[in-house]
């Protein structure tokens, strides 16, 4: 045991020398930082328009629509639920509006189209009422939540898609909800994945690259080599963990210690199938799907370990051994919903909410189903590990075994 | 120089890349042909999940107004006019049967004449009605044009990302080709001899021959552009012969060349070009940048 641990100092000593992996860390928690900033001007500067955009729309009191402007200027809980009644005069009133609350704004883009959006409202009643169940606050400034997979642009003309996307956005300016906005985002996931690769991916490469002692200088060490592959595996889960994890979560604490927390039980959008008979919407409580997909990336993080130790043992350069893994990163943005297809997994927000499953129609792109199919694809990937290390051992012996009957006749 | 193109080429070839490339071209060829085959079959049932959804929408419509017409309580005048204005539904929703045969039967001249029928008549409805049933205007006159061209000139109804008729194939792949991040992606790849060079006691050899290292970079730079070309062309050489062999259209027929990419105006070969001029200049100034990065670090770290 003092001997591992001895070994793991050693590596962890080599590869500061390498990577500052603290300072990569710290500099894309910075990064990650100034996207909140961004999230959080963009959210004012959005505010402020739509101020001005309402003025314009409503100069006079007595004009109908006018008390979207009056709650909008009042507070944010005035706006709030000025929002939940508009939506509801849409859905369960069937269009029967007050003065007060006539059931359109702005931006509440209803009855242009016949049903154009009525999904998107029932979605965005449905969650509000959740909400106020659950005394859960919504975003600000609130706006329909729109699903474009499930449908809801589809009546509407390319000029009007794009005006109601932009006239719909949702700010994440809280802690978890921030984490939810990188999560969504397939590029943001692979982006980290990258930055882990370029700094773990040729670590056992190198040591295995032709011409390269020090495999062998560790073997006379005493450390034998499933041993210096078992030690290689750890060192590069750690540098993958400490790249994407730890900016994810640094990030997360301090902007909720300065912005908070926000609320856990927010509702997320999902298609879920609890008796078993065909997929429909429902509502994943916030922190459901951070787990969900929190695990989900781990596990990925696991597997492209796996995949560089491989390729490691098959390319022997550190070079082609991070191009070839990034490379499978990359192919997973191109790649659509195939079931039992890891590269399919890297689309953490379509598995976790079951977008993916819709898409493909298929059971086997079910979030629990994804988890066991990822798990015996990183234990196939052990086994072929175990195999390789063994091969390569039982070719090591025949050679010395080999060498030495070459030697015996010469030395009689 | 040409010592120095030839010591390039002898280290290209003995690095394994001579036959890794090919191998590397029809791998990647071949997973996008496989997810190009998925998506195509992912998009019929797309078109079918639409023409449902619209189909339960005049369904409920044409129920409404059924119910009115049997209902004694309705005057005659309510009557007259849900029977006039089921008039003009029905054909809608026989287009849309239409539609979904032809998606069944898989025959792109009746989906595309169901379409226009649908359109059309979808139109006529919410003119007399001052309603949008389905769709916006804008997008169906779009759609209702460039379907009339495709009919009249018989090309393929095709999904502009995955499709696995050659041509449509080869574009969809160039333009991935094209991207920067795949062309940054084939820099990294392409720059592995040099890099290892650069890198290791090589770099010190270099230094102590005669030939300056400029040459050195510029030989470099000839093999890699050419290596790049190479790539190109023989993943669009095996993506055309995976297209003839295992292509399938979404419906039926094929799209030529000379057919218009929908939503660009301009036709398949010509985006196609475009899209292999593109990746080029992409590749040739990024990997001049690479060569200067890496040998300034070089330099800077045997400074230290």
């Amino acid at each position: 045991m003092r001997k591992i641990m001895t070994f793991i100092r050693f590596e962890f000593l080599k590869r500061r020398r390498v990577w500052p992996v603290g300072i990569v860390a710290l500099l894309i928690t910075i990064s990650l930082a100034v996207g909140f900033g961004v999230q959080k001007h963009n959210q004012s500067v959005f505010v402020q328009d739509y101020s001005t955009q309402l003025k314009k729309r409503y100069p006079n009191e007595n004009s109908l629509g006018r008390s979207e402007l009056t709650s909008f200027q009042k507070s944010e809980a005035a706006y709030h639920d000025w929002f939940f009644k508009s939506v509801a005069v849409n859905v369960v009133l069937n269009g029967q509006g007050t003065r007060e609350i006539p059931g359109f704004g702005v931006r509440l883009y209803a009855r242009t189209a016949s049903g154009a959006l009525s999904d998107a409202f029932a979605r965005t009643y449905d969650q509000y009422r959740y909400m106020r169940q659950k005394n859960i606050t919504p975003m600000f400034p609130d706006s329909l939540v729109i699903v474009p997979v499930a449908g809801d642009l589809d009546k509407l003309s390319d000029t009007d898609k794009q005006w109601v996307m932009r006239n719909n956005p949702h700010f994440y300016v809280q802690a978890l909800p921030f984490l939810w906005s990188l999560l969504q985002s397939n590029g943001v996931v692979a982006l980290l994945l990258a930055f882990g690769v370029l700094l773990s991916g040729g670590q056992l490469a190198k040591e295995l690259a032709h011409k390269r002692a020090h495999s062998h200088w560790l073997t006379l060490q005493d450390e034998p080599f499933p041993a210096q592959v078992g030690i290689q595996f750890g060192m590069m889960l750690t540098t993958m963990i400490q790249v994407v994890f730890v900016p994810l979560l640094a990030v997360t604490l301090g902007i909720g210690l300065l912005f908070g927390f926000g609320d856990g039980r927010y509702p997320v959008f999902s298609y879920q199938n609890p008796d078993g008979f065909g997929s429909k919407e429902a509502i994943m409580p916030l922190s459901q799907y951070l787990t969900n997909t929190l695990s989900l990336l781990f596990l990925l993080t696991v597997f492209l370990t796996l995949v560089m130790i491989i390729l490691s043992m098959l390319l022997r350069n550190g070079w082609l051994t991070i191009l070839g893994t990034i490379l499978v990163v990359g192919l997973s943005l191109i790649t659509p919903p195939i079931p039992g297809l890891p590269l399919t997994y890297f689309h953490l927000n379509d598995i976790v909410t079951g977008i993916a499953q819709e898409q493909a129609g298929s059971d086997a792109l079910q979030a629990p189903a994804v988890f066991i199919n990822l798990g015996w694809w990183c234990v196939g990937l052990l086994l072929l590990i175990i195999l390789i290390t063994e091969w390569r051992r039982i070719v090591h012996r025949l050679q010395r075994i080999h060498l030495a009957s070459q030697k015996s006749p010469a030395s009689l | 120089m040409r010592t120095l193109i030839g010591f390039e080429w002898r280290r290209l070839h003995r690095s394994g890349f001579a036959w890794g490339l090919p191998v590397l071209a029809i791998v990647l060829v071949g997973l996008f042909f496989w997810f190009s085959q998925v998506g195509v079959d992912q998009y019929r049932q797309e078109l079918l999940n639409h023409i449902q959804s619209n189909d339960e929408i005049l369904s409920q419509l044409i129920g409404g107004y059924r119910q009115t017409i049997a209902d004694d309580l309705e005057t005659a005048d309510r009557k007259a006019e849900a029977k006039k204005d089921m008039a003009l539904a029905v054909p809608i929703g026989d287009a849309l049967d239409a539609q979904q045969q032809a998606v069944e039967d898989r025959s792109t001249p009746r989906y595309l004449r169901a379409v226009i029928a649908a359109n059309t008549r979808t139109i006529a409805f919410d003119n007399a009605l001052h309603r949008v049933l389905l769709q916006d205007h804008h997008t169906l006159t779009a759609q209702t044009k460039l379907y009339q061209t495709m009919l009249a000139r018989g090309w393929a109804l095709e999904d502009t990302h995955y499709t696995t008729q050659p041509v449509g194939f080869l574009v969809s792949w160039q333009s991935w080709l094209a991207q920067p991040l795949a062309v940054l992606l084939g820099v990294a790849l392409l720059s592995t001899t040099w890099v290892t060079a650069l890198f290791t006691n090589n770099a010190d050899l270099m230094a102590t021959t005669v030939q300056p290292w400029r040459r050195w970079a510029l030989a470099n730079w000839f093999w890699a552009v050419l290596s790049w070309l190479a790539f190109l062309t023989l993943s669009n050489a095996a993506g055309w012969l995976a297209g003839q062999w295992l292509g399938t259209p979404l419906l039926s027929g094929t799209t030529p060349w000379h057919a218009i990419v929908p939503g660009t105006g301009q036709s398949y070969w010509i985006v196609w070009v475009q899209e292999i001029g593109i990746s080029l200049l992409w590749f040739i100034p990024m990997y001049g940048i690479l060569l200067l990065v890496t040998t300034y670090a070089e330099k800077w770290g045997r400074q230290r």
